[in-house]
């Protein structure tokens, strides 16, 4: 791309800038004269909410620059003695067009052929907020904003190292959406945050106007319903992420972080099952892995036990389902599929309807809707507790993205099930597990360290389906560089501290 | 990142095999065993895994000598035309065995969960092959090594729940029927824990072959561990005569089970998953290798993945209809299949043993390996494995020469050993020296008048004061980095006069460096643990002494301060020869021996009391803590207490020769 340098003349680049943003009134651009004498020509450009004039740095940076006369004024830019710690000076035109952009103030003056970028305020945003998802009992709540910077400033304060690195890309032609990738320099593997760049570096598109669509495009087995990028909006997941030598993709405009590689034990987890004591901890994470089965399989057991293997049932079991059937119109998958989609919607509607009524319709339509569909012969209410519980189930998977391939697995398992029984469900299971065996994330194997644990020793496999104690857990999981993998060392053992190192 | 490089682990080929020899042998042996053996059945167990395990040492033999992949041994011994012949014998083998077993899965199929088309059955399982294949041996190893615990624990689960049905009644006597059915059962055993014969075909994915061999081995102890506890129940079950008309007696035994109280009623479908898992793992195993023997190129691959799967399915088709077929092909099994895809394999091995896979004249044999501070050694190892168009052979290695940085971290000193203890060419008397300056060294290896490999081991064995097995060998090491109780004195070598001299140590203490020390303390340690000829001793520039003929003993023991409290104190007990080299002060002549002993010992005390500031005990006496039960336990899981507990005294006699 050919680019326009900036002219000593200020005709020249206030025709530039008017040229590239003419039609844009939400853009401020003020031609004016300062200095001690009047007569230095400027040219002030902004986006209107960005900046504030008055008691701002550019505000201060004005009345400074008023009081010099010219030679005075084009001496302290050439040397840059402003004592403004970021103002940063621009040689193209189109480096200026991208910091008005960015929200950025960009001074032109006459006689100096470069452009001034004067730091403010910034685009406004949400700010920090609690996080809505991945909620957890003890720990911080903080959750990531829209801001990439501030974003990147909340897991610095976390993780104060020089070695934390934020590589900063450009990605959209239209949209030029800051995006941090961020990692620890020794930890993470220098290989992996090359391809990551070479991923996201891949495709051109217009706009990224939030990580979801980053994830989309860099994903290998886009296909596949299981995320390969693990997301998150909590600061110190993402921070805990660095520190297990992972990367953190940070996109401008989006609370979601994307943490790289992952596999199927990261998205069981939570923060706080490093927080809690172990003994809970591995027991809140055994659940969350049978729910996550569950979530997957029941109403797939329910029919292929009902329909061709009703062996397996007690005959007192088996009677109380076959008269809890009784008048129901329609066969058991259908009743099924009518509940789950049921289930769906309010999920759906849920979500969609503002405010607190949303999670109020949920309970209440919930409870409306069985009970009628329940006393109208509709479904059996066997249903309605296998349907419920394998919501319940789904949700008690920490990550959304991760539980929504449960959820839509679910239907092929309820579908292969009916047709052929247990043996559908061997088969889809088996599909399951073979798709799941041939998934990566970056190159890390998706059921790792259930597979591969020999790579780092064994190590990986005392933080799966439970947790160890955290005196135990001395190594950093195999994302990590090789060179830099312990991660706890006690300076003095005491007796029964010792572990195999 | 992991690579996708092909590779599995042992821990994912000893998973793989045990599922391939598992389902099918469960579900065939117990009844084909009862027909024969009968209540001896079990011993055919044992004398069946025996041979196999006999047949494992044979393919162990072939696959060390092999070089590349199995294919292109075959190709090398029997030529283009032979190779090809046998591997179109393989071939068949392989698809009319995943046929059986693509019938067998269909057929249980239908009789325990689903009366369904057949053909149905088999396409659905044939499509999940095609994924399953598809995803190469990693995806493979991986379902398995996940699948291991899964499917094992509830057929633990189950074979417990039936053992209280089990009438031993049933299990004598034994030893009525006559060897040669009993022998018959072995065979039998045999033909099915032959799927070992997959191991030089596996061995290729693997990237150290004696892991394959380790994992076939323990893949075999589970098989015929199950088995023969799987047939024991199943004969206490059912009994000899019962049991030998049973097709699947194992999958009857699950609809058997009663579980009292529990939430179900039968779990026979339930633990069906078992046998669809394992039985699936073998027909997958026979079309990955089928098509591994003739596919190059992703495109072919999908044509010859296409049509094989076809031909199983037809297959499969043919045994499930046709009776004749299915006799006819047991037949083939017994008498020709079997037997050509174990002869072929040993063939190979006698082949290949006469001769080398590599002449002398395309080998190097280096004497030296040298391992810079930064190396990534298992990349560099595998790298320096071939040296141009020679292959480097380590079995001459005379010196490991570790830069100082590498030998200080532990990770990379596990690693390399981990490397270097699995070749076994390397010998485990070659000597480990370390340096600070590796650079220095190979370049002034030039001006030697021999290799520095060889000047290095000569420097170590010819120290004419030295015992032989002063100094620390790689052998050493392996055996340090698993029991951790030694302190060892690695020589530290640098450029003297453009010559390689020992000028310091780096002490090596219970598997992991701690630092350097002067050659004085090292020397007084060799001396303390009898490990010198002669020791020279210089007590300050007039006194020289010579200590020989060392018969040093260390004691440990408890003894009370002045403050009460309770000490371990390390004492060495010095009894050897001595003569005087030099002395010129001014002690009267009677007294000069008592003075120089008072003189040595005090040298001594003062040299191990300050090593043992910096957590060095010259007097390597953690080894000895097995004596005293509750030292041992206690210091084993705190060693890092031990140097700070004990104190070091010397008792010396020494014989004052003239």
């Amino acid at each position: 791309m050919i680019k326009t340098n900036i002219s000593k003349r200020i005709k020249f680049n206030i025709d530039q800038m008017e040229k590239a943003f003419f039609d844009c009134a939400d853009l401020k651009k003020k031609p004016m004269k300062f200095g001690k004498n009047q007569d230095v020509d400027a040219y002030l450009i902004y986006i209107e909410v960005t900046v504030d004039t008055t008691i701002s740095v550019l505000g201060q940076t004005l009345r400074f620059l008023n009081e010099k006369d010219r030679q005075e004024i084009l001496s302290i830019l050439y040397h840059n003695a402003l004592a403004i710690p970021d103002a940063t000076f621009f040689e193209t035109i189109e480096e200026a067009i991208d910091g008005v952009l960015t929200g950025e103030a960009i001074l032109f003056v006459d006689g100096f052929d470069k452009a001034l970028k004067i730091p403010d305020g910034g685009y406004p945003s949400m700010g920090i907020s609690e996080t809505d998802s991945e909620k957890v009992v003890r720990g911080s709540n903080e959750g990531l904003c829209d801001s990439v910077k501030q974003n990147a400033a909340l897991i610095r304060r976390r993780i104060r190292s020089p070695k934390v690195k934020a590589k900063q890309l450009k990605i959209g032609v239209r949209s030029n959406t800051n995006v941090y990738v961020m990692y620890i320099e020794d930890l993470a593997k220098t290989e992996l945050v090359k391809e990551i760049e070479k991923r996201l570096k891949n495709f051109e598109i217009d706009g990224v106007l939030d990580s979801g669509i980053l994830e989309q495009l860099a994903e290998k087995d886009w296909y596949s319903p299981f995320p390969q990028f693990q997301t998150t909006e909590r600061v110190d997941r993402a921070s805990m992420a660095l520190l297990e030598g992972r990367v953190v993709v940070l996109s401008d405009n989006s609370p979601v972080g994307l943490l790289l590689p992952t596999d199927y034990n990261s998205f069981i987890k939570t923060s706080d099952d490093y927080y809690n004591r172990w003994e809970i901890a591995t027991f809140a994470r055994m659940i969350r892995y049978v729910a996550s089965f569950f979530a997957l399989t029941l109403p797939g057991f329910y029919l292929a036990v009902t329909n061709y293997h009703t062996q397996i049932l007690p005959t007192s079991l088996l009677l109380s389902f076959a008269k809890a059937r009784q008048g129901v119109p329609f066969p058991a998958v259908f009743e099924v599929i009518l509940m789950e989609l049921a289930f769906e919607l309010l999920r759906e509607a849920g979500v969609r309807i503002p405010g607190n009524i949303g999670s109020t319709i949920g309970i209440v339509g919930g409870l409306i809707i069985g009970q009628a569909a329940v006393e109208a012969n509709l479904v059996s209410p066997i249903v309605v507790i296998v349907v419920a519980f394998t919501a319940l189930c789904s949700f008690a998977v920490p990550n959304e993205e991760f539980a929504t391939a449960f959820r839509l697995l679910k239907f092929v398992l309820i579908g292969l099930s009916a047709g052929l029984g247990y043996f559908g469900m061997l088969i889809g299971l088996l599909g399951i597990l073979i798709h799941l065996s041939h998934l990566t994330s970056f190159g890390n194997p998706y059921l790792s360290p259930f597979v591969g644990a020999d790579l780092n020793h064994y190590q990986d496999e005392r933080d799966v389906l439970w947790r160890m104690p955290l005196r135990y857990l001395r190594k950093r999981p195999i994302y990590a560089n090789e060179k830099e993998r312990t991660r706890l060392e006690f300076k003095t053992e005491e007796k029964g501290n010792v572990c195999d190192k | 990142m992991f690579a996708t490089n092909n590779q599995i682990s042992g821990r994912q080929t000893a998973r793989l095999l045990l599922f391939d020899m598992l389902g099918y042998s469960a579900l065939l042996i117990p009844a084909e065993l009862a027909r024969t053996a009968g209540r001896s059945g079990v011993f055919s167990i044992i004398f069946g895994v025996l041979a196999g395990f006999i047949y494992l040492r044979l393919l162990k033999k072939l696959i060390c000598r092999m070089d590349g992949s199995y294919s292109e041994c075959l190709r090398k011994c029997f030529g283009s035309i032979g190779g090809n012949l046998v591997k179109a014998g393989y071939s068949i083998y392989f698809l009319l065995l995943a046929g059986r077993v693509a019938a067998i899965l269909g057929e249980l199929v239908v009789s325990e969960l689903l009366e369904k088309q057949f053909r149905v059955i088999i396409f659905l399982i044939m499509v999940l092959v095609y994924y399953g294949v598809s995803g190469g041996i990693e995806g493979r190893a991986r379902i398995y090594e996940i699948l291991f615990w899964i499917l094992l624990i509830p057929l633990f689960v189950m074979m417990l729940f039936a053992l209280p049905g089990v009438d031993t009644d049933y299990w004598l006597p034994v030893m009525l029927e006559n060897t040669f059915t009993i022998l018959q059962g072995s065979y039998r055993v045999f033909l099915c824990i032959s799927v070992l014969f997959l191991v030089p075909f596996v061995s290729e994915y693997v990237k150290e072959k004696e892991q394959v061999y380790d994992s076939a081995k323990r893949a075999l102890m589970w098989t015929g561990g199950i088995l023969a506890a799987l047939y024991l129940i199943l004969l206490g079950l059912f009994g000899k005569n019962a049991l030998g008309t049973l097709d699947y007696p194992v999958v009857t035994m699950m609809s058997r089970i009663q579980i009292t109280g529990g939430f179900l009623k039968r779990t026979d479908t339930f633990m069906f998953g078992i046998w669809f898992f394992t039985l699936y793992a073998l027909l997958n195993s026979m079309v990955f290798f089928a098509e591994k023997l003739w596919s190059h190129g992703k495109g072919r691959r999908n044509v010859w993945l296409l049509g094989e799967i076809l031909v199983v399915y037809l297959l499969a088709n043919t045994f499930y209809y046709s009776e004749g077929f299915k006799m006819l092909c047991e037949k083939f099994f017994y008498y020709v299949g079997t037997p050509f895809i174990v002869i072929v394999p040993v063939l190979l091995c006698f082949l290949l043993s006469g001769c080398a896979s590599t002449e002398l004249e395309n080998r190097e044999f280096p004497t030296i390996l040298t391992v810079a501070a930064e190396s990534d050694f298992t990349r560099e190892w595998l790298d320096g494995l071939q040296e141009g168009t020679k292959k480097v052979d380590y079995n001459h290695l005379k010196v490991i020469l570790v830069e100082r940085g590498f030998l200080e971290n532990e990770e990379s000193m596990a690693e390399m050993l981990g490397v270097l203890k699995d070749d076994k060419n390397v010998p485990l008397n070659a000597y480990v020296v370390t340096t600070e300056k590796l650079k220095e060294l190979k370049e002034g290896e030039k001006e030697l008048e021999k290799p520095l490999g060889d000047y290095l081991e000569e420097l170590l064995e010819h120290a004419d004061t030295m015992k032989k097995e002063t100094y620390p060998t790689i052998g050493l090491l392996y055996q340090e980095a698993e029991n951790r109780m030694e302190t060892i004195y690695i020589p530290t070598i640098d450029m003297v006069e453009k010559k390689p001299e020992i000028t310091s140590y780096e002490v090596y203490k219970r598997g992991a460096a701690v630092g350097q020390v002067s050659s004085d303390v090292a020397l007084l340690s060799f001396f303390v643990g009898n490990q010198m000829k002669e020791y020279v001793l210089q007590l300050d520039v007039n006194n020289y002494v010579r200590l020989s003929n060392a018969r040093n003993e260390i004691v440990i023991h408890e003894v009370r301060e002045n403050s009460g409290l309770l000490k371990k104190q390390v004492k060495v007990e010095i009894e050897c020869d001595g003569k005087i080299l030099r002395h010129v002060y001014d002690v009267e002549q009677e007294n000069v021996e008592e003075w120089l002993e008072a003189q040595i010992k005090d040298y001594m005390n003062k040299k191990a009391a300050k090593a043992l500031e910096s957590g060095i005990d010259i007097t390597n006496s953690f080894k000895k803590l097995g004596k005293e039960r509750e030292w041992y336990l206690y210091y084993t899981q705190s060693p890092n207490f031990y140097e700070q507990d004990i104190e070091i005294i010397f008792d010396i006699d020494i014989d004052w020769i003239d």
